[in-house]
């Protein structure tokens, strides 16, 4: 007996370190992030991404093409799959082997990849708002000078924030911009003109004469979470607010952002309360129990996705103002962009493929046709693609209405993804009651302060 | 006869080294880690004992230290519970179509955890959820099972219960089906009730078998990570949040991996502890 507990403890101390401390070795994998969050992308198999290199690197041999491994994720990973043949054809020395995974899958490969310079890939797709430590590492490319062009054309902010010490490591893609979209049937049944809701009172006005017969005007995201802080966020963008300051500090006694909390709080009894992306939420908008919703554009992709049979039911509005005298400034989500690592091979041909992507008007169509991605290359707004009519939200244009908007002033993401946890984890406190909104951004903020040291 | 000596020893040594360069390799880099601040693309600093001097002080480690042991202690004691009355209610002689059943109770430890998460996700679901709809449906009040604090953990443990007991039962059957049918009969002839059968004899020769159990699924308990990374993301205010979570976000979102591994190795000491008093507490008492 005695003896089998000496070989017991040995053994359970093997298990364990084996199964936990193992898991923290830097070059080990973290436990991958649900794709299914965020995005619908199929998962490659680690073992998937040795193969695929192996047999780019025959193919390359056999064709003296130069290969170049792309990594992205949902529908930039279809965009990309859609412009490969004529991107090849345009071409002809390069072939695209591309790899699909999640956002923040891609994004922990990626800084494993940088930090080791093991199985770097040609070309990545990075989460902009979470880049500026990827910016400072020193492992990727600086595209400034091939960019140069360009640089003018990007809406305002998103260069800057694939920018660190002057120089550009990424090139901007996309940009998610507010959106209220809106159940027509809904809104004339009950008697609300959408071209009187102009401020988010008369939203809100709005919202109580649904809320008598239990219909819902817009929806928060709760348990609020990291997506929930940047549905928050997205508001507080468009009300020109900021958490830090130029240098990377945290404003002080930020009184707007208290407000935004309050606001934001305020909202709830009007709100249809969800888990972020819970199939549920297009339930509602089916069954009519959310009337609108106020979020960022890649909603409207999804809606028709997951809602088609509210074809021609749908419209959208202005972003409503925070005041009659307020300028017209639309929040932000965030956005993506695409970064060229240092250690790639073939440095022309990813540029190529960046260059094409982003900035050239077959690239720019093709993200938006495919993906219903908007480019953050505002330069190219007025491409026929992008400001034709959709049937879906009752033949209105996305892209001609977010013309009458001033641009936001520039948003500082630092340290983000701690601060987008924090928020979330304050916005619940004060929508479970524990607190009131003043005080959960009191909270809020001396928390970021703390563990950001900004 | 010295090279007959030597020989086991030369079997052993390409295990050994393996093992060395796999596993105590990493784990004792993980260890130095600890005691470095590192952001992974620069060089690490060492900081002595700083980060975890940080960590004992941080009430967020101190809330998913505490959401962790809760979990999975009630984890551990319902699902084992339950993995000993399914595997004694297979292992019945009266119970029909038993490979139905063990295939049946094996099936969600199968299925992808992303998809099981999805999936009860929309059972909690406030609005729309299976659970509440039920609930309504019988004249009871509905509950917001994901988005209340004081529920949420508990609902997503009764995930992990439903998804594991079947998979430790066939474990317990396993158990069971090692006990020789003598000892039974011999009890029998001698008068004892089923459930003294059950006490005396069953429960007692099954010990090893549920102390592997409750040691393997204690491993994995402490170790709660996907479904509420999937259904809550660690809310709300921090209720589902726990330490793999906790250490998963400072080393790979934060940047911060010499405090993620502060934290990994300190879950480490505590599931070792919970590991030697399981193994103390089954040696020296009776079920």
């Amino acid at each position: 007996m005695k003896k089998t507990n000496h070989i017991t403890i040995p053994f359970v101390i093997f298990l364990i370190l084996s199964l936990i401390l193992a898991s923290c070795a830097p070059a080990t994998a973290a436990p991958a992030e649900p794709a299914a969050a965020e995005a619908s992308a199929s998962q490659p198999t680690a073992a998937a991404q040795p193969a695929a290199a192996t047999e780019s690197t025959s193919a390359e041999a056999a064709s003296s093409k130069d290969v170049i491994t792309v990594w992205a994720w949902g529908e930039a990973a279809a965009v990309i799959k859609a412009i490969k043949s004529d991107f090849e054809t345009q071409n002809p020395d390069v072939e695209i082997n591309l790899v699909e995974m999640g956002p923040w899958d891609l994004m922990d490969k990626l800084l494993v990849a940088l930090s080791t310079g093991e199985d770097v890939p040609d070309v990545a797709e990075v989460v902009r708002r979470v880049f500026p430590p990827y910016a400072q590492s020193g492992q990727l490319l600086d595209l400034t000078d091939m960019a140069a062009a360009y640089k003018d054309g990007f809406t305002t902010g998103s260069v800057a924030e694939v920018s660190y010490d002057g120089k550009l490591y990424a090139m901007p893609t996309e940009t998610s911009y507010s959106v209220f979209a809106y159940n027509k049937e809904i809104f004339a049944q009950y008697g609300i003109d959408p071209a009187q809701l102009q401020t988010w009172d008369d939203v809100k006005a709005a919202g109580e004469k649904l809320n008598a017969d239990g219909i819902k005007i817009i929806y928060q995201i709760m348990p609020t979470g990291p997506s929930g802080s940047m549905l928050w966020n997205l508001f507080f963008i468009s009300r020109g607010g900021n958490i830090f300051d130029e240098n990377g500090k945290v404003i002080r006694d930020n009184q707007l952002a208290s407000d935004t909390f309050r606001w934001y709080y305020d909202m709830k009894d009007v709100s249809w309360l969800s888990p972020y992306s819970a199939p549920t939420l297009y339930q509602a908008i089916k069954d009519g129990t959310l009337a609108a919703v106020a979020t960022d554009s890649a909603a409207l992709s999804s809606i028709k996705t997951q809602a088609p049979e509210m074809a021609g039911k749908w419209a959208f509005i202005p972003w409503p103002r925070w005041s009659q005298d307020d300028p017209k400034v639309l929040g932000r989500w965030g956005g993506s962009a695409f970064t060229i690592p240092a250690k790639t091979k073939h440095p022309e041909a990813a540029w190529k493929l960046v260059e094409y992507l982003t900035v050239t008007d077959e690239g720019i169509t093709a993200m938006w046709e495919t993906g219903s991605l908007l480019t953050s290359y505002q330069a190219a707004w007025d491409l026929p693609a992008l400001t034709a009519t959709d049937p879906f939200y009752s033949d209105m244009s996305f892209v001609d209405m977010l013309k009458d908007y001033e641009a936001a002033p520039p948003y500082y993401w630092v340290n983000w993804s701690q601060t987008q946890t924090i928020l979330g984890t304050h916005i619940d406190e004060m929508f479970v009651g524990a607190s009131t909104p003043e005080e959960a951004w009191a909270a809020a903020e001396a928390e970021i302060i703390a563990k950001t040291e900004k | 006869m010295k090279s007959q000596r030597i020989a086991p020893h030369l079997f052993l040594l390409p295990f050994f080294l393996m093992f060395a360069v796999f596993w105590i390799y990493p784990i004792l880099y993980s260890f130095y880690v600890s005691l470095t601040q590192w952001d992974v693309f620069h060089a690490p600093q060492f900081i002595g004992l700083k980060n975890y001097v940080q960590l004992f002080s941080d009430p967020e480690f101190h809330t998913a230290m505490a959401n962790t042991f809760m979990a999975a202690v009630v984890y551990i004691a319902v699902m084992v519970s339950l993995a000993i009355v399914l595997g004694l209610l297979l292992g019945l002689a009266q119970i029909r179509f038993k490979s139905f059943f063990r295939a049946a109770f094996f099936l969600p430890v199968t299925m992808s955890l992303v998809v099981v998460a999805i999936v009860f996700g929309m059972i909690f679901s406030n609005d729309f959820g299976l659970l509440n709809v039920l609930l309504s449906g019988l004249g009871l009040p509905t509950f917001n099972w994901l988005g209340d604090p004081k529920l949420a953990l508990w609902s997503i443990v009764a995930l992990r219960v439903w998804r594991a007991a079947g998979y430790y039962a066939i474990f317990i059957l396993a158990g069971l089906q090692n006990i020789p049918e003598e000892l039974y009969e011999a009890a029998r002839l001698d008068g004892a009730s089923e459930q003294q059968i059950i006490r005396k004899i069953t429960l007692p020769l099954l010990k090893p078998m549920v102390l592997y159990v409750i040691i393997i699924s204690s491993i994995w308990a402490f170790q709660l990570f996907d479904e509420p990374w999937v259904l809550t993301r660690g809310g709300p205010v921090r209720s589902t949040l726990t330490m793999m979570m906790y250490l998963y976000s400072y080393s790979f979102k934060y940047y911060q991996f010499g405090y993620g591994a502060a934290a990994s190795t300190v879950l480490t000491a505590i599931i070792l502890l919970f590991a030697f008093l399981n193994l103390k507490i089954f040696r020296t008492s009776e079920i």
